[in-house]
């Protein structure tokens, strides 16, 4: 069994971000981390591999240059057998062309799985594993906190708005993986030593013979959050609810 | 193997106050490779996940809070933290001290978790490692450095702590000389109520100090009741009791009587890693308190914004640069030593040791430097909280309990000051260390030059640069005064040597700083490298006026009359109180790291 598993890294959330001078990217000088649901994909692999023989776990990463060493530190070091880096400008792919360089990847690697963070905390769009599924002609299971194999069946659980869901999609797959799925390892200072002799491939978008390689969308502009107006301090709470009623809308 | 780059040479320890600065190239964290920031990385999101949301429950020691510490630390042992400095031969990673050093400083902001990691893994462990039998390792670096034993170092006893060689743990050998019997009192031990092992000191016969590796389970032994400390309450410290616990003779570590080569040596090893830590503490402490600051409004304005809390912001930032810069410094100086020896000859132990000795001067500044930079800088960050940072809501109350102690443990500051002057005379006098040379040509130079008061044009660095030279100048000055006027009796006159070492720190923490800016401007160019050129130009400029004043004092505490006045007129031409707005660098230094949201100078 092969399984593949996303990489991605993204802006430090806690990061303070400031939009370049071309109002359409942010300034490079930031600090990255993993994607968080990235993480959750990596150890759900990993468990999976540790669960029963002969399973080939895969990382692929696209981006910056600078993405390798996230494939490298956070997916290999915590015990990921060999990564693929696809090195394109972060700032010139939308989510339809990640999930048709995954498609490209996915035929040459041919995994049984592919383990997709649900979104990605920088862009938020939660849309790759959702387009891959859909050129793939896969089934997929989104927003998976639980993932067990049986057979050539996944049964996955969901988290869905106000519950879970249960089901089983046939392999091969897509998966997303939410928060919750599991509690993401260390990466031991051996498991790191012992990533720097693993296989880092490295492609361009043009070896993947993709059909379409363009991105869909355009970034317009960017702009930081206007900072909060002040409030007002109302008299009492019949006044309140006129307020709520006839300014705010809401009641 | 981890290792970084050898980017230094191995200099004479103690040259910085003889030679320019930036004359040999210097180890900096801009050195470390990606495997190394990796390995950083991971140690700093273990204390952010695993030890800060639990700080306040280990102070309690309650409950199950009390095994809590112990679950932590071997956490720690499992991803390979304890490892760090063992050698591949015993299963460990074998990295070098620059490598050992980051991941002590990352794994040190957070006071109770680093005291109770560098007890156990440190100073609990470095004995076993450089002294011990073949057997002894086998037996117990692997157990320690995975986390199976929890260890501990017992030194300090009721009666003893500077003095610790007047220790009264005594040890007999038993009549069929199968065991040492142990008998006395360790006082201050941490990890003492987790140990499993330790390293005990104990004079055989009364006389001769020896150190012991101690079980937990030897008949005779037991712990005695925690401590109710100040800080660092979520570690354990209490007294280590032996009633004629006998000890086997295998256990002995290193040779009997040579219990101080140990001893001393594994301070001299110490001293340079509280350095890091506490460094990484202070980091912490402002990274929280610039939030609150920055959050907090008074008179419509953030705490933050105020130019008094601005003024405290850049001496926080500098003190820390600085410290960073020399404690780096210091193991990649070890580092070079270390790297040139043979691991097969049969004297490789004391090679090392020798290595390690060799910056004694400087770890001993690292020391003092850095545990006085934590006490300034956690006591102003709770200045920013006024009435909040005195209670228990936010945790710079704690920052700030938790930092006093460095000033105590690992030598006291006093100890470290009085051993600056005195080793660098010592060195000077066996001719380890050129140091009367400089002062003779010092003295060539006063008689030849006339000393500008001040660099015509200066940019960049050079200000910073024509400081720390005259203040080293004034600093070699100085001493050849004292030596001059009081010989071998300079030792008792503590004051003075007191006087002397602040000089010598001062010049030691600015000499690594200009030459690391030296280094990076080198790198990225001076226009990027503007705000650690402010850094240096403040802290040299600023001790060039302090030391001046203090050279004046110190040759006025020991001559009179006609035979002072010559020395005066020699501190009159090399002191300068430079013309420079340090103001205006000072509050560029604050807006940098309020634009940042912290410490930035560095990342790694
Ligand atoms: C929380 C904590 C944990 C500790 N952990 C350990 C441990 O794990 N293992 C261990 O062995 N020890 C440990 N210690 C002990 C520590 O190393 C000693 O407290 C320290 O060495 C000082 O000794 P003392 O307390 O006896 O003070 P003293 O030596 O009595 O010193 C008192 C004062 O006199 C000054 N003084 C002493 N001698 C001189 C001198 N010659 N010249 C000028 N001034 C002098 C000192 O600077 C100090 O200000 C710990 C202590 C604490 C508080």
């Amino acid at each position: 069994m092969k399984i593949l598993v996303s990489a991605k890294r993204v802006s430090d959330p806690n990061a303070r971000l400031q939009v370049a001078k071309d109002g359409k990217w942010i300034e490079g000088d930031v600090e990255y981390v993993m994607n968080y649901f990235c993480e959750n994909a990596i150890e759900c692999a990993l468990q999976i591999a540790e669960s029963q023989d002969g399973v080939e776990t895969v990382a692929v990463g696209i981006g910056d240059e600078d993405t390798a060493r996230f494939i490298r530190q956070g997916a290999l070091a915590r015990g990921i057998d060999r990564g693929i880096y696809v090195a394109a400008e972060e700032s010139e792919i939308d989510s339809d062309l990640i999930a048709r360089i995954y498609e490209g990847v996915v035929h040459r690697e041919r995994p049984d799985i592919v383990l997709i963070g649900k979104q990605a905390v920088d862009g938020d769009s939660n849309q790759v594993g959702q387009l891959l599924a859909e050129y793939l002609g896969w089934p997929q299971a989104t927003f998976a906190s639980k993932v067990e194999l049986q057979g050539d069946e996944a049964i996955v659980t969901r988290e869905v708005d106000g519950g879970l869901e249960v089901i089983a999609v046939s392999l091969p797959c897509v998966i997303t993986a939410d928060l919750r799925l599991n509690e993401p390892r260390y990466a031991s200072l051996a498991g790191i030593m012992k990533a720097k002799k693993k296989p880092l491939e490295e492609l361009e978008i043009d070896d993947l013979d993709l059909d379409d390689a363009d991105p869909k969308v355009k970034v317009v502009a960017l702009s930081t959050p206007s900072g909060r107006k002040a409030g007002v301090l109302v008299k009492d709470v019949d006044e309140l609810i006129a307020k709520l009623r006839g300014e705010a809308r809401v009641v | 193997m981890a290792q970084s780059p050898q980017t230094t040479v191995a200099v004479p320890g103690g040259s910085f106050l003889l030679e320019p600065a930036g004359s040999t190239p210097i180890f900096t964290v801009e050195d470390f490779g990606e495997e190394q920031r990796a390995m950083a990385a991971e140690a700093d999101r273990f204390m952010q996940k695993e030890v800060w949301p639990k700080e306040r429950r280990l102070e309690s020691k309650e409950g199950k809070a009390a095994k809590e510490m112990v679950q932590i630390l071997k956490k720690a042992c499992d991803l390979g933290f304890g490892q760090v400095e063992v050698p591949e031969k015993f299963g460990g990673i074998g990295a070098d001290k620059t490598t050992a050093l980051l991941i002590t400083d990352k794994l040190g902001t957070s006071g109770d978790f680093c005291v109770t990691w560098g007890a156990h893994s440190g100073i609990g462990l470095a004995p076993i490692l450089y002294f011990g039998t073949d057997a002894q390792k086998k037996k117990y670096v692997t157990k320690i450095a995975d986390g199976k034993m929890v260890s501990c170092y017992a030194l300090s006893e009721p009666g003893s702590g500077s003095d610790a060689l007047a220790a009264r743990t005594v040890a007999k050998l038993n009549d069929a000389g199968t065991h040492y019997i142990l008998n006395g009192t360790k006082q201050w031990i941490t990890n003492a109520a987790w140990m499993d092992v330790g390293v005990v000191f104990a004079k055989v016969d009364g006389d001769k100090f020896t150190a012991f590796i101690v079980e937990r389970d030897t008949p005779g032994f037991t712990i005695g009741q925690e401590e109710h400390k100040l800080g660092l309450r979520g570690s354990s410290t209490c007294q280590l009791i032996f009633n004629d616990a006998p000890v086997p003779v295998e256990n002995v570590l290193g040779e009997v009587g040579k219990g101080h080569k140990i001893a001393f040596n594994t301070l001299n090893l110490g001293r340079y890693k509280l350095a890091i830590g506490v460094l990484a503490a202070a980091k912490r402490s402002l990274a929280e308190s610039m939030q609150y600051a920055a959050d907090r409004k008074q008179f419509h304005t953030r705490v933050l914004d105020f130019g008094a809390t601005r003024d405290m912001l850049a001496d926080s930032i500098i003190q820390i640069f600085l410290g960073e810069s020399l404690s780096y410094r210091i193991a990649g100086n070890i580092d070079a030593r270390l790297h040139s020896l043979n691991d097969s000859a049969p004297d490789y132990v004391d090679q090392q040791m020798a290595a390690i000795e060799e910056y004694a001067i400087e770890a001993s500044i690292a020391k003092v430097f850095c545990s006085e930079a934590l006490d300034r800088i956690a006591d102003r960050c709770l200045q920013w909280h006024g009435g909040y940072g005195f209670v228990e809501d936010y945790k710079i109350e704690k920052f700030v309990r938790d930092a006093r102690v460095n000033r105590i443990f690992e030598g006291t500051n006093e100890i470290n000051r009085l051993l600056i002057p005195g080793t660098l005379f010592k060195r000077g006098m066996h001719k380890r260390l050129n140091l009367y040379g400089a002062i003779g040509q010092l003295e060539q130079r006063l008689a030849t030059d006339d000393f500008a008061p001040a660099p015509a044009g200066a940019e960049g660095t050079q200000l910073a640069e024509f400081a720390l030279q005259r203040l080293k100048w004034l600093t070699l000055t100085v001493a050849q005064a004292l030596s001059a006027r009081h010989g071998v009796a300079l030792e008792g006159e503590q004051e003075t040597m007191v006087g002397l070492a602040n000089l010598i720190i001062d010049v030691y923490a600015i000499d690594s700083g200009v030459a690391r800016v030296i280094k990076r401007v080198a790198a990225n160019g001076a226009s990027s490298e503007a705000i650690v050129s402010a850094c240096v130009t403040v802290a040299a400029c600023e001790a060039l006026d302090r030391g001046t004043v203090a050279a004046r004092r110190l040759v006025e505490s020991c001559y009179e009359g006609d035979v002072l006045q010559p020395w005066l007129a020699k501190i009159d031409r090399l002191g300068a109180h430079l013309p420079a707005n340090l103001l205006v660098l000072r509050r560029a230094i604050a807006a940098d790291a309020v634009a940042k949201g912290g410490y930035k100078l560095s990342s790694y």
